[in-house]
Formats: structure tokens, sequence, C-alpha cells
């Protein structure tokens, strides 16, 4: 049958993510360090207007590029909030922040135009560029994990068509300080670079203040969603606001793609936006404080983890993530190889997003795995 | 229903394996030395043994030769589950009758659990 599969996805890459599945498959109860979600469930006033919305009959398509309610709301949010200015007509909903990678790269790059990425990066970053035949250009920013103008210039060429920013990261937790991002953005406009913004753990800041370039360069599109600060993963609601020419080709694009995101999903998303809790961040500060002091004992340069609910760790000497995510599986605890998020292949992601109860289980029997590694100078 | 035996200083890797059997319906027993792990063969007589090499109070290879030298440890199915590669491994482990030898990096828990299964049938 594999000849019915296209060629375009003959490069595309998701075995890595998948194998480390495939070690956890059949573990009992696992400790699940590996999943990019909050623990928690959807506040109740949100789920409530999505049962009121089911009530109501607005169960039907809305507008290709959401409801206007919602596109108000959300740009009223990202002026007052973000500085970022907006309008109804910047705005555009989506299933989505990957949905809005697609769309965007879409609209902007040209087979064989590149699209500056940081390593280590959030897969679809790379992959959808690649599927579309753009080049996926790399910026490796370990060992800080902070991307500055010095890393980004040497790899501008006449093809680079945009950059993708993502702050706070998946995978490192960095965050990029407000004077980079002013540079960067200088920067984007001396070559005349589309900034994708991707802000999606923007509520997940945990030493400084999150800050939008969009707010300073405004050929940024900014990709938002409500997934991740709302705990509203299954609803499927995401957003970019951007110059309205290209807000209206990702508009064309959804036309045909999309048609039109959940009624109900966008419904709760307003609801989201109207009654905001903003402690989630201040919950998730404890998390990593607390994942930080025990990971601390066996990693002491921790670089990353300002933001998001990530640490992206690197293992002793020039070990193989994968063998070590392997070994790690025995003993139930779940994490991902690194060289899915990267080129580089001594790393490993791990979440403290999950379940707290096991959460200091997981991460001592993590550390323990390392210090054996170290004792043996290799897991072989 | 088999009897299993895991001799394993890592609790963490011997509870998860524990788990995982006595789901699918075995009777488990863990012990975590070889010199414990020899006392647990001979009350239990279990149908296969999932040993670790490199443990403290007695090693697993000394273990095995200590149960290959008793009536009831003969011909019991030996599964030897290690991070050190089989090439490695000490030469003595040859001569007494293993059947399976697993280094932990290179299976995954759920191949090590189907070669268990087939072993006990």
């Amino acid at each position: 049958m594999t000849r019915f599969i296209a060629k375009r996805l003959a490069d595309f890459d998701s075995s890595k993510i998948r194998a480390a599945f495939e070690f956890a498959e059949n573990i009992p109860n696992p400790i699940d360090l590996s999943i990019g979600f909050p623990e928690d469930n959807t506040p109740d006033h949100i789920k409530l207007a999505g049962i009121e919305a089911i009530r109501n009959n607005h169960t039907r398509y809305t507008s290709t590029n959401g409801m206007a309610a919602l596109r108000k709301a959300i740009a009223k949010k990202l002026e007052s909030e973000n500085k970022v200015p907006s309008g109804p007509d910047h705005v555009t909903i989506m299933p989505g922040i990957t949905t809005g990678i697609l769309l965007s790269y879409l609209a902007i790059l040209d087979p064989g135009d590149e699209v500056l990425i940081p390593d280590p990066y959030f897969p679809p970053y790379k992959e959808l560029a690649v599927m579309l035949g753009a080049k996926a250009v790399l910026v490796d920013t370990a060992p800080s994990f902070q991307l500055t103008p010095d890393l980004i210039r040497p790899h501008i060429t006449s093809r680079t068509k945009a950059i993708v920013v993502n702050t706070p990261n998946n995978p490192s937790g960095a965050v990029y300080p407000e004077h980079e991002l002013r540079k960067i953005a200088e920067l984007a406009k001396e070559h005349d670079l589309i900034v994708i913004s991707d802000e999606v753990y923007e509520y997940f800041c945990y030493d400084d203040r999150h800050f939008s370039i969009g707010s300073v360069y405004p050929n940024t599109l900014t990709l938002n969603g409500f997934s991740k600060s709302f705990a509203m993963t299954g609803w499927r609601i995401g957003y970019i606001s951007g110059p309205p020419a290209i807000v209206e080709a990702i508009n064309e694009l959804l036309q045909y793609t999309v048609f039109s995101s959940s009624s109900v999903g966008q419904h709760a998303a307003l609801a989201a936006l109207r009654h905001r809790s903003l402690d989630i961040g201040t919950r998730y500060r404890t998390k990593r404080d607390q994942s930080r002091s025990i990971l601390e004992k066996t990693f002491p340069n921790i670089q990353g983890g300002q933001g998001a609910f990530f640490f992206f760790l690197k293992l002793p000497g020039q070990s193989p993530d994968m063998k070590f995510v392997n070994q790690l599986s025995h003993r139930g605890v779940i994490v991902l190889p690194g060289s899915a998020f990267s080129n580089h292949q001594n790393y490993i992601r791990i979440s403290y997003a999950g379940e707290s109860a096991r959460l200091e289980k997981g991460l001592e029997l993590l550390c323990e795995s390392v210090n054996i590694m170290q004792r043996h100078s290799s897991i072989d | 229903m088999a009897k299993i035996a895991i001799v394993e200083d890592d609790l963490a890797i011997a509870q998860m394996y524990r788990l995982k059997f006595e789901a699918e319906g075995h009777k488990v027993e863990i012990a975590e030395n070889g010199k414990l792990g020899l006392e647990l063969c001979k009350q239990m007589k279990p149908d296969v043994v999932l040993l670790d090499l490199m443990m403290p109070e007695m090693n697993g290879d000394e273990m095995l030769e200590h149960m290959r030298s008793s009536d009831w440890g003969k011909h019991t199915k030996v599964i030897i589950l290690t991070n050190v590669g089989e090439q490695e491994a000490p030469e003595s482990l040859k001569k007494l009758g293993v059947t399976a030898f697993i280094v932990k990096a290179e299976m995954t828990p759920k191949q090590v659990s189907e070669l268990v299964k087939q072993q006990v049938g």
C-alpha cells in the first residue's frame, strides 16, 4: 500500500516520539513525564458556556474566520494585555496552533523559501516546512536555549522569508527577554522578514514578564490558543493575529481546509476570555520550583525552564537519548527523546505538567537512572 | 497461570514487571539480591526466573550457579535481565543454561513481557 502514500511525506519524521510511546506501551500505570498539557480540568464556567451553546443550538458552522464576538474579544485581549495592535479583522480562529502553523506556512512560504527555526523546536515547525518544500533552517540555541540576533544573523539568506519565535519555549522552557526580542524585531525589519510568534505558553512565565514581539514589529503573526492557559486542549480553539493581508490569505486557506472551527468550542473560548483566572501560572511556578530542586542535584547546569512546563536536559557524555528513554521506560517512567525536538542526540524533554502526586517519584527515578549511567560512564 | 520470580535490585523495575505479569494472571514474587533470590526460588519453584546480574550480596551469575547445582533448580528457565551486553557477561553464565539474555536498553518492556509470555506458555 505504500505506493499510495504521497512523496511529500517521505521526509516527514514523527518516528522518535512514536517510538518513545511504543517503549512505554503495556507499562502498567506509568509515571508520565512526557505530556504537553496541564493536568487541570477545564474550569466549570467554561464548560457551562459550552453546554449552554449546545442547548441554545449554536451547533452550526460559524464564519470561516470565527465568531465576530470571539475575534473582537481576542483583539481586545491582545491590545490591552500584550500591547499588540489588533482588531477583529486582524484575527482568525482555527482548531489549535498546529493548524495555525500549517496555514501560516501555506500562506507565506513558496517551495525553496527558508524559515528560521530555533533548535530545539516544537516538531511541526520543522516537519511542516519540509513537507511544503520549504527549507527549515535550524538556529542552534544550545546550551542556553536563548535566541539572539547574533545566532540568527549568519543564517539569513536572500530566500529567508520568516523566523519562528516561540517564547516561553517548548521544549526548553526558555523565556526570551524583552531586550532580545526588540533586537530580533529590528533584525527582522532590516531583512523584511515575517515573524511567526508562538505564545501559547504566555501565562506560564515564572521569572520575567512575557513580552510579545508583535507589540514592536507589525509584520508578526501572533499565534496563541486556549489549550494550555485554560486547560482546553480538547476544545480545539487557537488563533492567529497579524497583518490583515496575510490573515485574509489564511482565511482563504481556511475556507478550503477547516471551513469552520467548532462553534461550541468558540463559545467556550469566549467565556474563558470574559472571566479569566490567571492563577494557573502561579501553580505551575510551584511545580517548576519543586521539579528544579530535585533535578538540580543531578543536572547542576540546567538551562531554560523559565516558563512553559518543560525542561530540556542534557544527558551525561554523549549518551544516546533513545537508549536512555527506553531504559527509563523499564522503570515505568516516560520521557521524550530530545532528538525528536532537535538536531542534538543527547537531550531529553521532561514535562512537569502531569499528575502532581507522582511527579517527585518520577523525577527521582529519572535522576537515579542518570546517576547510574554516570557511574558506568555509558549506558552500554 | 505461571510462577515468575524476579530477582532484581532495582525495585522500580521489579515492581513495574510485577504489576505487568500479575495483570496477566501470573503469580509473581520479588527478591532484591542473589542471596534472597536463591531462598525465594527454593521455596517458590518458579516456572521462570527473571534474573539481574549486578546485585549486592550475591550476583546473578553466582546465584544461578548455586541454583543449577541444586535438585530443584537444575532445569528452571532463567532469563537474564541486565544492562550489560551479552558479550561482556561472565563466561560462566554460558555454561549454566540461560534461556534468554535481555539487554534492557535494547528491548522495550513490551518485548520483554512477550518473551516471558512465550517461555511460560
